[in-house]
């Protein structure tokens, strides 16, 4: 019964917490490698697609769960059973193909993916990737001056078209208006009556956004061109459709 | 699509679309700054608040509708049931045959369904009443006809229920009162002293057929006949009436069992006459013909005889019938 009410309050701040989430599903791996056991019939090793399906599983039975509807372990391993279902099945699709990672017929350890033309240059690549990954972090960094965090970012992202294609007119907006941008990151303050009144947009909802409204709009500050070029290339179809 | 991996968790990654949204999704073993092709996005958290709330709103949207419908299911007439004393009376009824409503079509009819309470209760019932109503009120008396029409775009269920209220009203008013789907041979109040007979099953065969050639032949050679059409006063004795034909005619006699033969016979005539065919149809032909004579000969003289029986009935009729 302690227990039980220990692990209530446990998912209860993790449903606001992210750091505590990621303590509670280090805490709780072995019960999501066991119900994963369950299901495969053998020990998933680390690493493994369906273990890290599992885990996000067990993520989202965190974030859903409610204290008057049951135990939350039962809730977790329903949630980590039926996720792990849905993956079989698309995974099904894919039956006949031939994965890459296969080691190859001969003798070396090489895997059939190795022995394809490798068209890219894997050096640039890994450069790429690493300048890609210091922007990111460099981007973090910025937010968490704004006291935010991606995953913060991330569960305040619009999920209606509708409200994104507003945000997205704020952003244009203000990119049309650079003075905007260069408030943004002097005060540390969202200039929200700006830019409501500029885009014709209801200010409500840019206050319901607007920790992502920061993100978005951080990312059009100088020095994250990275960000900005996969962002792009989208934004440039929207401008030729309209 | 292309996701970029912007941060990593142990259960999750906060990625970036291309269209500007941060995502959680799992983390299949991703690293900041790779970029994926396809995602597993984290479903959308469920709001079972509100799902209750629509659920009993929807429930509720559903009963009223099931209620309604069935109201009107109920309400829907299905086809109707007119009978006629001399109060004329139409019901409508339902598909489970039940009356929904009641209507006088004239004013005796109007005054016989007047108060009289209807809901609830299936055509069988509602049918008996009326006639007990149009007793106790005098429009129906001893020896009265009831005529019973049935109207429905089923056919059978009209056939159906016809037969049905037929056999029940009759059994509920007696002998007394004849109850048939067949209009009166002559309606009207006026067949106040009469008793009109509607044969019982053995014998309402030849009792139609022998009837129906009259109405013509009333009309136009012998005015003073109509009433004479249903003269007997009962059952037994309109049997007796059917076998008194043969015994009081002798050709009558022969005549009416070649016509009673005519279609058993034919076909053994057909039989015989394969060998040879035309000539014979032509006899066949005369033969018909003949009999057809013979049988309105006899006709007449039923007519005859029951006139004979019949007489003083007759005249009261025909003064009514002036009367009226």
């Amino acid at each position: 019964m302690r227990e039980e009410h220990e692990i209530v309050l446990q998912v209860q701040k993790a449903q606001t917490d992210s750091k505590a989430a990621d303590e509670l599903i280090q805490k709780y791996l072995p019960f999501i490698k066991s119900e994963t056991a369950k299901f495969l019939k053998y020990f998933p090793d680390e690493g493994q697609d369906e273990l890290s399906i599992a885990m996000f599983a067990f993520y989202e039975a965190v974030l859903s769960y409610r204290r008057e509807k049951g135990t939350f372990l039962k809730l977790a391993a329903v949630s980590i059973k039926n996720r792990l279902i849905d993956y079989r099945r698309k995974e099904q699709r894919h039956m006949g193909a031939v994965s890459l990672d296969m080691p190859d017929s001969k003798e070396d350890n090489r895997t059939l993916g190795d022995q394809l033309a490798n068209e890219k240059d894997e050096l640039e690549e890994r450069h790429y990737r690493s300048a890609t990954k210091e922007e990111i972090q460099e981007f973090s960094a910025q937010l968490e001056t704004f006291g935010l965090t991606l995953s913060d970012v991330a569960d305040n992202c619009p999920k209606q078209e509708r409200t994104r294609l507003v945000c997205m007119e704020v952003l244009d907006y203000a990119r049309r208006h650079p003075s905007l941008l260069d408030q943004l990151i002097k005060t540390r303050k969202l200039p929200l009556a700006q830019l409501a009144v500029g885009a014709n947009v209801d200010r409500k909802t840019l206050e319901r956004h607007r920790r992502y409204l920061v993100a978005i709009l951080l990312a059009y500050t100088n020095g994250f061109e990275i960000i900005r070029g996969h962002l792009k290339m989208i934004k440039r179809k929207e401008e030729t459709g309209r | 699509m292309s996701y970029m991996v912007m941060e990593c968790h142990p259960a999750y990654a906060v990625v970036l679309d291309e269209n500007g949204r941060f995502l959680k999704v799992a983390n299949l073993n991703y690293q900041v700054g790779q970029t994926v092709p396809s995602v597993l996005e984290m479903s959308p958290p469920k709001k079972p608040a509100f799902k209750a709330i629509w659920a009993s709103v929807s429930a509720a949207a559903c009963l009223g509708l099931l209620v309604l419908g069935g109201w009107q299911f109920l309400l829907t007439p299905y086809g109707t049931v007119r009978m006629q004393i001399n109060p004329d009376v139409e019901m409508t009824v339902n598909r489970f045959d039940y009356v929904t409503q009641v209507t006088g079509l004239n004013e005796e009819g109007s005054q016989l369904v007047d108060d009289y309470g209807y809901s609830l209760k299936k055509v069988d019932q509602v049918s008996n009443e009326l006639a007990d109503r149009a007793l106790e009120m005098g429009y129906l008396q001893d020896g009265g006809f009831v005529q019973l029409t049935v109207q429905s775009e089923d056919s059978q269920w009209c056939i159906g229920t016809e037969d049905r209220l037929i056999a029940e009203m009759s059994s509920h008013l007696g002998t007394a009162i004849t109850v048939s789907g067949e209009p009166a041979p002559e309606t009207g109040p006026s067949s106040s002293g009469q008793e009109i007979v509607i044969p019982v099953p053995s014998s309402s065969e030849p009792a139609t057929e022998t009837w129906n050639p009259e109405p013509p032949v009333s009309s136009e050679t012998v005015p003073d006949k109509p009433p004479a059409i249903s003269s007997v006063p009962k059952e037994d004795s309109s049997v007796s009436v059917n076998e008194s034909i043969p015994v009081s005619d002798a050709d009558s006699n022969g005549a009416t069992d070649d016509s009673y033969k005519d279609d058993d016979g034919s076909s053994r005539d057909d039989d015989d006459l394969d060998d040879d065919g035309s000539s014979r149809d032509d006899d066949d032909l005369d033969d018909d013909d003949s009999s057809d004579e013979i049988d309105d000969d006899s006709d007449d003289q039923d007519m005859d005889t029951e006139e004979d029986d019949n007489n003083d009935d007759d005249e009261n009729d025909n003064d009514d019938q002036q009367d009226d």
